[in-house]
């Protein structure tokens, strides 16, 4: 029996904002499918990925934006505690994601 | 799919109408589809759906569902969502089977298909859908001729099928059968999908332990190896520390008739209680094993039976004697790829000739949302997002798709092999597996003149 914890063959590294894009895109279609549980155990990694790159970017000058993608992360947790996998595929596409292109420029 | 037809079919709150008047119109067009259906619509408690059930516009202005603290639909744009839930269908797929209507824009995005020449459809919650009958428009969809509600007693999930997975957790008791055969099925697409993200590891573990460990024999040499023998297969789930005391007494007056064969996640546990295995199955790909059989005092007199997709620091940790499975030969060839060291287990019992089988610690699931004590990595509590599955002896327990798949796998190896293979599945609160008889560990021994409770 395999027991779930957090994947240690996801590298921890800093992401692109694509990457980060595309990463949260492919996240939200796995929970409107049902196929959420392979998708949710790199979430963990996905959003420290994402504090890393948001932080960076915070430190560059680009504050407003970034501050309100992180403000976005933030309520990932909320939307997991209660096993709300749509809201959190909304908070992912349609908070997140738009938060980070406006990010991009 | 045919955008006109999807615009015309796509439900739609209306503005100004009573909903009242909206709910008559809705279920007399559903009466002329399902006159049953219909009257049990009618006479639905909304009120009863635990936190209550609201529909409200999304984002685009289609409709939306929430039941208590859950979304059903996206609250921004619905329609989307349902394309790419209708993609679970294959695109020339002539029938399909619709779990749960909703606010009906999965079944709206299916109909768009003109190859689609019948969707059945079986509601899930006649109170979630009196509140949507009310508030959305769903004559367009009732009135297409290819909808059909299913009205058998017991469905069954035969056909292609797409659910909006929020709905299944709503579903009601009369159809708790096929919303479990849909979890289930939906567990198996999200192992495999884990799977495939870590085929880069498994593919360079496969090569490393063919250049490390290539000249280690076949497991299928081991065949007829303990014909005769009763099979102990013991995983490492919660329900084995209760089975320890029983365990100690079998191995000290029964040690020839018993085979013991433990999983990688049952020998930490067991070689602290002083039971060592006369095998011990890998299959794992999960990278902390190493650190786990490190940290042990590793039994030499243990064989150790592993697949190619193991950390190569797996067998060559090892002391004892080992064996691979070979990708190509029988029985391990349709296992080379397995994740489950438990299927390993159950199946290389069979295939060394043992006479009955009883499995000890495999709980494949938390029961009470606990997990065990002697766990690998970072072991968490139960996700509340994991699915639930039927309990040994009734009621429910969390399990994850992994646990999920390798079930339904040992289902089916058993379902194959009982009739001259008893077996016995001994996990006081663990996950209900079909076909083995499911008793404590004590009438199992009984059972097999083994001593007994």
């Amino acid at each position: 029996m395999r027991q779930i914890s957090r994947p240690h063959n996801v590298p921890l590294r800093p992401r692109s904002l694509p990457e980060l894009i595309d990463e949260a895109l492919h996240i939200a279609q796995h929970l409107r499918l049902g196929l959420a549980e392979p998708v949710l155990l790199h979430l963990d990694a996905f959003r420290d990925a994402a504090n890393v790159t948001l932080g960076s970017a915070v430190q560059k000058g680009r504050g407003q934006q970034a501050e309100d993608a992180l403000g976005m992360l933030g309520d990932l947790p909320r939307c997991l505690a209660r096993a709300d996998l749509i809201a959190l595929a909304d908070a992912l596409e349609h908070r997140l994601v738009p938060a980070l292109r406006a990010l991009l420029g | 799919m045919n955008q006109e037809l999807l615009t015309s079919l796509s439900p739609r709150m209306l503005a100004g109408q009573p909903p009242d008047r909206l709910l008559s119109s809705n279920l007399a067009a559903l009466a002329a589809c399902d006159l049953d259906l219909s009257r049990r619509v009618a006479a639905a408690h909304p009120e009863t759906v635990p936190d209550g059930v609201s529909v409200y516009a999304a984002a685009t202005g289609a409709p939306t569902i929430s039941a208590g603290s859950l979304q059903i639909h996206s609250a921004y744009d619905p329609l989307a969502e349902a394309l790419l839930q209708a993609g679970q269908v294959p695109q020339d797929a002539g029938r399909a089977l619709l779990l749960g209507l909703g606010a009906g824009h999965l079944a709206a995005a299916l109909l768009a298909r003109p190859g689609l020449t019948r969707l059945d459809v079986l509601p899930l919650n006649a109170a979630v859908l009196r509140v949507v009958a009310s508030r959305v428009d769903l004559k367009p969809l009732l009135c297409d001729h290819r909808l059909r509600f299913v009205v058998e007693e017991r469905p069954a999930l035969s056909l292609p099928f797409a659910a909006v997975p929020p709905l299944l957790t709503l579903a009601e008791p009369r159809v708790a059968a096929i919303r479990d055969q849909a979890l289930d099925a939906l567990a198996v697409r999200a192992s495999r999908c884990h799977r495939d993200a870590d085929l880069p590891v498994i593919e360079a573990h496969r090569v490393r332990n063919g250049q490390l460990h290539g000249a280690d024999p076949d497991a299928a040499g081991l065949a007829g190896r303990h014909r005769g023998c009763v099979a102990l297969v013991v995983d490492g789930g919660p329900s084995l520390e209760g089975a320890l005391p029983a365990l100690h007494r079998l191995r000290t007056s029964f040690a020839r008739q018993v085979v013991l064969l433990a999983t990688e996640f049952a020998i930490r546990p067991l070689c602290a209680a002083g039971l060592i295995p006369d095998y011990v199955t890998a299959a794992g790909t999960h990278p902390d094993l190493p650190v786990v059989f490190g940290h042990i005092d590793l039994p030499a007199s243990a064989t150790l039976i592993y697949t190619a997709a193991v950390p190569p620091a797996v067998p060559a940790a090892w002391r004892g004697a080992r064996y691979r499975c070979q990708e190509q030969a029988p029985p391990a060839a349709s296992l080379a790829m397995t994740e489950s060291a438990l299927l390993l287990a159950v199946v290389l019992a069979r295939h060394m000739g043992t006479g009955a089988l009883i499995l000890c610690g495999a709980d494949l699931g938390y029961p009470g949302g606990r997990a065990p004590r002697f766990a690998v990595g970072t072991p968490e509590a139960a996700q509340p997002w994991f699915r639930q599955v039927p309990a040994q002896g009734g009621g429910a327990l969390p399990a994850s798709s992994e646990q999920i798949a390798c079930r339904l796998a040992l289902q089916a190896f058993l379902r194959e092999h009982l009739r001259d293979w008893p077996a016995y599945h001994c996990a006081p609160g663990g996950a209900h597996i079909a076909g083995p008889v499911e008793c404590p560990l004590g009438d199992a021994l009984g059972a097999l003149r083994l001593g007994g409770p």
